[in-house]
């Protein structure tokens, strides 16, 4: 008999719980809905969200990435390549620098390799085609105005190489080299 | 007489009898076939080997997909068979029933009881249990 | 009335309830879109025209364009017609479905039937048997793994569910005494089969509902661990008329449910065919629903369920209808 009755129980809790199951969700067709339409409504995606990369430059216009190749040894995929070379007034720049966005995974290490500043991710994740090699980004095409993040930011301000009008140590917060001949105890 | 008439009704149109069956029936293969046809013809097909591969997730598939069934279902498609034959016995049965009396509830109550204990002789042997390990 | 006319209302009267049948699998595949949608809380599908009302033609050309891939090592000719074997068999069985009482046209008798069969039920459910062969030999001629395993499931619960499916129908078919449809459907003029037979619609509508193979008897195709089951090879078209199968499929049990137990086309006001409609819509509504609520039986789970439970009760029903009506 004890049976039974546990059993008649052990029923009426399940039904229960497929009923409750049931007009939960039928309860959810009068709710308000939670989508919001995308490209009517777009969300403010926050600074430091990885998609598409720029190359920067620096406050006073010039291009801020000395060709280290540092970002490029850092892609896990490698996707960065560039060839370096040097300027008349003996700064270092890329002659050609190319990401291929259709390997790229977006993971945001080259950002963090670099020692310039210069490549950055943008939160500007839209950007479809209709051909993959059109995802091929020349130095033109990632070139930006600006600085991007770091607007202020000037690796040759701080750099200790000897550039353009000043030699070592001369620029503001830096120290004469030292002489390593003369530094004998 | 009788042979030609019912010939005559077989072959009639507006009767919706077994002819409207077989003329919907070459409809829905004629309708099929157009399908088919077109989505081939629309896209001829590329191969390339790793296209051709049976998808499994990525792995490459090792060895043919045709395992014998488990023997389990089997033993269930048996009784299947067998109880599937005795339901064709109860809807005979069925059809008929408002012209059969007592007598013909208590010998189908009779068939149903020897079915329904046999079932019981079947799910007390194991024969319903699928897995080794049911839950319940 | 002339040979030639006959043909004519034939023909019309087929390609209209084809027109209607594709429409209708077409526009349930956007309802239950939808409908999962706002059960979840988001639109659905709301881009392609007015509320998405043309996303089923978009999908339809999408399907219609892709390529017909054959997997390596398949059987070819099953792997080709086993998707047209559902499709055709769902869509057959509505040859005998009743969608309104006789039509007088001119004093000429027009039936709304295509085939008023006094076998009918019979063979809805032969004909849902034979459908299970689209499921099993299309898994089995992609050889691959998964579709192999959904085959084994979609087998192994037609084996389950039809006992009771069938078992289920036996009370209908004795207060009717036919198996015509048109015929049961006539039966139930005063009040509907329901009311008088609540169990055997409880039992037909689980076994019906393991029958669509949908949650939550989903096994042959259970996504997230079979990728799609039975038809995992499949694309383009093919593709598609599995889908049209099982769409199909659903609006056929919504009519079966109306033809033997809520009354068929009979109802107060409005005209039959509307019923009819309304009534068909309430299965794969409630289907629908279904998917988004409960989860996913093991298939043993459902063999357990049909073989140990439904078909000891639909027999037990047999038994007790029959002494009611014979007392
Ligand atoms: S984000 Fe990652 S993958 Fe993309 S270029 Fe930078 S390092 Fe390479
Ligand atoms: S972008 Fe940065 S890390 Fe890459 S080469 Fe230029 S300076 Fe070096």
């Amino acid at each position: 008999m004890s049976d039974i009755i546990a059993a008649a129980r052990g029923f009426f809790r399940g039904a229960k719980g497929i009923a409750d199951a049931y007009l939960m969700v039928l309860r959810h067709l009068f709710r308000k809905q939670l989508t919001e339409p995308y490209p009517e409504f777009k969300r403010e995606l926050p600074e430091r969200t990885r998609a598409r990369i720029v190359l920067t430059r620096t406050p006073d216009g010039d291009e801020r990435c000395v060709a280290c190749y540092l970002c490029s040894g850092a892609c896990p995929v490698n996707c960065i390549s560039m060839q370096s070379e040097e300027r008349e007034d003996g700064r270092r720049h890329a002659a050609w620098f190319r990401i291929n966005f259709a390997r790229c995974i977006y993971c945001g290490l080259c950002e963090e390799a670099c020692p310039t500043l210069a490549i950055q991710l943008t939160p500007d994740f839209a950007f479809a085609k209709d051909d993959i090699m059109k995802f091929v980004y020349e130095k033109e095409d990632l070139l930006i105005e600006g600085g991007g993040k770091h607007p202020d930011y000037d690796f040759y301000k701080h750099c200790g190489v000897a550039f353009g009008k000043a030699g070592k140590g001369e620029r503001p917060g830096e120290r004469p080299p030292v002489d390593v001949k003369n530094n004998l105890p | 007489m009788e042979i030609t008439q019912s010939a005559a009704s077989a072959l009639n149109f507006w009767e919706p009898g077994a002819l409207s069956l077989a003329v919907y029936g070459a409809l829905l293969v004629a309708v099929m076939g157009v399908i088919l046809f077109l989505s081939a013809w629309l896209n001829p097909t590329k191969k390339s080997p790793n296209k051709d591969i049976p998808y499994e997730c990525g792995i490459t598939p090792t060895g043919q997909a045709r395992f014998q069934y488990p023997t389990p279902f089997y033993l269930v498609a048996a009784f299947f068979l067998i109880f599937d034959v005795e339901a064709v016995y109860v809807f005979t049965w069925a059809v008929s029933f408002t012209r059969l009396t007592w007598t013909g509830w208590l010998q189908i109550s009779f068939f149903i009881a020897v079915l329904f204990l046999s079932l019981v002789y079947v799910w007390r042997k194991g024969g319903l249990e699928w897995s080794a390990n049911p839950m319940r | 009335m002339s040979m030639t006319m006959g043909i004519v209302v034939l023909f019309v009267k087929m390609l209209a309830v084809l027109a209607v049948l594709l429409g209708m699998a077409a526009y349930m595949v956007l309802l239950e879109r939808k409908l999962l949608g706002w059960f979840q809380l988001r639109p659905g599908p709301n881009r392609v025209g007015p509320f998405g009302l043309l996303q089923p033609i978009a999908d339809g050309l999408k399907m219609l364009l892709k390529e017909d891939i054959i997997p390596r090592d398949a059987e070819r000719l099953l792997f080709l017609i086993a998707p047209a074997l559902l499709a055709l068999t769902t869509l057959l069985a509505f040859a005998v479905v009743p969608f309104g009482p006789d039509l007088v046209i001119g004093g000429q008798v027009i039936p709304q039937v295509i085939s008023d069969l006094n076998v009918g039920l019979l063979m809805i459910m032969a004909l849902s048997s034979i459908g299970v062969y689209g499921v099993a030999l299309g898994g089995w001629a992609s050889n691959s793994k998964f579709s192999l395993l959904g085959a084994i499931r979609g087998a192994a619960m037609m084996i389950s569910y039809e006992l009771p499916l069938s078992l289920a129908l036996v009370p209908v078919v004795m207060l009717s005494g036919s198996f015509s449809l048109t015929d049961i459907v006539n039966a139930q003029q005063g009040y509907p089969f329901i009311l008088v037979q609540p169990l055997a619609f409880a039992l037909f509508f689980v076994s019906a509902m393991a029958e669509s193979k949908r949650v939550p008897f989903d096994m042959p195709e259970a996504e997230n661990e079979l990728m799609a089951g039975f038809h995992t090879e499949y694309s383009g078209m093919r593709f598609a008329l599995f889908f049209v199968g099982e769409y199909v499929n659903m609006v056929l049990l919504g009519a079966l449910t109306a033809v033997f137990f809520l009354g068929g086309w009979h109802g107060p006001f409005l005209p039959p065919i509307v019923w009819f409609l309304i009534k068909i819509m309430i299965t794969p509504f409630f289907l629908i629903w279904t998917r988004a609520s409960l989860p996913r039986l093991r298939y043993d789970q459902l063999m357990h369920l049909c073989w140990k439970v439904l078909t000891p009760l639909a027999l037990l029903n047999i038994i007790v209808t029959g002494a009611f009506m014979a007392g």
